[in-house]
């Protein structure tokens, strides 16, 4: 019965139901709180044309693009970490393996420093964008140091991969610290809030930019779901199996690196998703990446859009730090999903 | 028909195959044996085209294996692999149907279905589809795995090419009955269904009853070729696997039987 229920529960087409709740849910909660009447305004304004007062711009504008770029980056950060882990067929796999979260991290911590040396008169708006540019930049660059790294003879070697992703994040890790090191109070205020991740900066312009990056990579993740499946045997099973896993393999390490980068420059750093939503489905539902991919994107996107939520209501209208809450709603929610899963005599 | 060429395989600066030339033939068995580091599974590598050779040439019925692609070959060949892990729990069910992955789009759900219970049945898994196969024990594991390479061979349905079964150890970790039912298996789907079959065994007395012919390999070269009764010879035996032996006919099968001795 219980079986069955998370079955039910756990099928694409219900998560599918569950994400549109969520995301109309989302709209009514926030430090300015809105009923169905201000919503119904807000989107009669939006059809009309009309000059939108106060709340339906709050709705229109700040509200919306900001549950609709939550879901997208849950969305993103939680297929990337689903095919990482296929790819090093490591369940202990994140994206941040790859290089891609040291190099967002170094580069926007050096952003933030170096720009407010060079001019401290630079706008809000100005300063977000270029630590956002920064970043995804930095995550780009750090991947493809160690995806250089780890080909040889035409092959990438997974394992050297994981070996120097993890060295060149203590390499970022390190010169970030020195950043922050000379850093001054207001900097490190800035740093500190970055990289604990928030959605407060979210607009319509970024969500377009955002938007179509994470949703063609997820359409490309989709469809390696075959052979990341194969790739459960072995690279070289994979290979007999008739997949050409060289170019798989590249296309998988490109685009998680084109998701991350966009979804860290977005909202910082957002830990958590990546590792724990892939887990979770793969607990419940089994490995099939046809099934995982879709899921993981559907559930990442509900997760963040919920904890998003939380964030910006609990202690309004101040807000907290989303990655403060992903975590601490999420790991212990997975602990005891680990306890319950060894007593049924699943294996992760 | 397979028709390997006088090939050598390197990896990094080391030789690991130096020069060999033989046939695999459609419906027929061919079994390599040689001791450990003989560079058998090498040699397998660079026949079923998952790894590359740095001379001779190998040619898949009249086709050079170079100009068969990655999907094409996955059509033409299964291969049971050495060792695998899976890092993550999978029903067999599953991990059965990825054989089927070469087929594209080309079957119906219910033909590979189908497929897919004919060749768990024939693997003696059937009650095992729903189990995670990484709770199996490595026996249990390894017939799951040659399902899935039966799978694979009968998913591509495609006419006028031959198909062909590689194996390294299909046996290992295997219990004494389902080495014989694998054998068996094999030996069925070889006559039955005209695959060429080409597998690494290190027993040699599995290889006598099962092989129509029978390779043998020291220190990357092949010393011999030619049916069980021709190959195995007690100097050959000596020489290629390093063991003493007497050297019997078997009381039902006639072919040789083989009893090793204390070196």
């Amino acid at each position: 019965m219980m079986a069955l229920l998370k079955k039910y529960l756990f099928s694409v087409p219900a998560l599918g139901i569950a994400l549109l709740i969520c995301t109309a849910g989302a709209l009514f909660f926030g430090a300015f709180g809105t009923g169905i009447r201000e919503i119904g305004q807000a989107f009669y304004a939006l059809g009309y044309s009309e000059e939108p007062d106060l709340s339906s711009y709050l709705i229109l504008h700040i509200r919306l693009p900001r549950i609709l770029l939550a879901g997208l980056t849950g969305a993103g950060l939680a297929v990337a970490g689903a095919a990482i882990q296929g790819l090093f067929r490591n369940p202990m796999a994140d994206p941040s393996l790859i290089g891609v979260t040291g190099g967002a991290m170094l580069f926007a911590v050096g952003s933030i420093v170096l720009m407010g040396a060079l001019s401290s008169h630079l706008t809000g708006f100005l300063q977000q964008a270029s630590i956002a540019v920064f970043a995804f930049a930095g995550g780009l660059a750090t991947t493809y140091a160690v995806y250089f790294l780890s080909r040889y003879q035409g092959r990438t070697q997974v394992m050297t991969m994981l070996l120097a992703g993890i060295a060149i994040t203590a390499l970022t890790g390190a010169v970030a610290g020195f950043f922050i090191y000379i850093s001054n109070e207001q900097q490190l205020r800035d740093i500190t809030f970055w990289s604990l991740g928030s959605f407060s900066g979210s607009d319509w312009p970024g969500f377009l930019i955002a938007g179509p990056v994470i949703i063609a990579g997820f359409v490309v993740l989709i469809k390696a779901a075959r052979p990341l499946n194969a790739l459960l045997l072995g690279e070289k099973e994979a290979v007999s199996m008739g997949f050409r896993v060289e170019r798989i393999k590249t296309r998988i390490i490109l685009v998680t690196a084109l998701i991350v980068g966009v979804c860290i420059s977005i909202s910082g750093i957002i830990g958590f998703v990546g590792l724990v939503i892939p887990h979770f489905l793969r607990l419940i539902r089994g490995t099939d990446y046809r099934y995982l991919m879709k899921a993981s994107a559907l559930l990442g996107a509900v997760f963040l859009i919920l904890t998003d939520t939380l964030a910006r209501t609990i202690i309004a209208p101040a807000e907290l730090p989303i990655g403060i809450l992903t975590a601490i709603v999420g790991a212990p929610f997975f602990l005891w999903l680990l306890i319950r899963s060894r007593q049924d005599r699943l294996t992760l | 028909m397979i028709r390997v060429c006088d090939i050598s395989v390197s990896k990094g600066r080391q030789l690991i195959v130096k020069g060999g030339s033989f046939l695999i033939r459609p419906g027929k068995i061919t079994v390599l044996l040689g001791m450990n580091g003989a560079g058998k599974s090498t040699l397998l590598d660079a026949v079923t085209g998952q790894s590359g050779y740095s001379r001779g040439s190998i040619s898949w019925d009249n086709a050079p294996l170079e100009t068969l692609s990655v999907e094409e070959l996955a059509c033409r060949r299964a291969v049971l692999g050495q060792q695998v892990q899976v890092p993550f729990s999978i029903p067999v069910r599953d991990l059965v149907e990825m054989g089927g992955y070469v087929s594209g789009k080309s079957l119906t759900r219910v033909d590979l279905r189908k497929i897919i219970e004919t060749a768990l049945d024939h693997a003696g898994m059937s009650a095992f589809g729903d189990r995670d196969f990484t709770t199996l024990s490595g026996g249990e594991q390894r017939r799951v795995l040659l399902a899935k390479c039966m799978v694979q061979l009968n998913a591509c349905r495609r006419t006028g090419i031959n198909r062909y079964l590689f194996l390294d150890e299909p046996t290992a970790n295997l219990d004494l009955h389902h080495q014989f039912k694998l054998a068996g298996l094999v030996k069925e789907i070889a006559a039955g269904q005209q695959i060429g079959v080409f597998a690494v065994l290190h027993d040699v007395n599995l290889a006598a009853q099962f092989a129509d012919e029978i390779l043998l390999m020291k220190a990357g070269e092949l010393v011999g070729a030619g049916s069980p009764e021709e190959v195995l010879t007690r100097d050959n035996l000596m020489e290629t696997l390093g063991i003493r032996s007497i050297i019997h006919k078997h009381p039902v099968f006639g072919c040789p039987q083989i009893t090793a001795l204390p070196i």
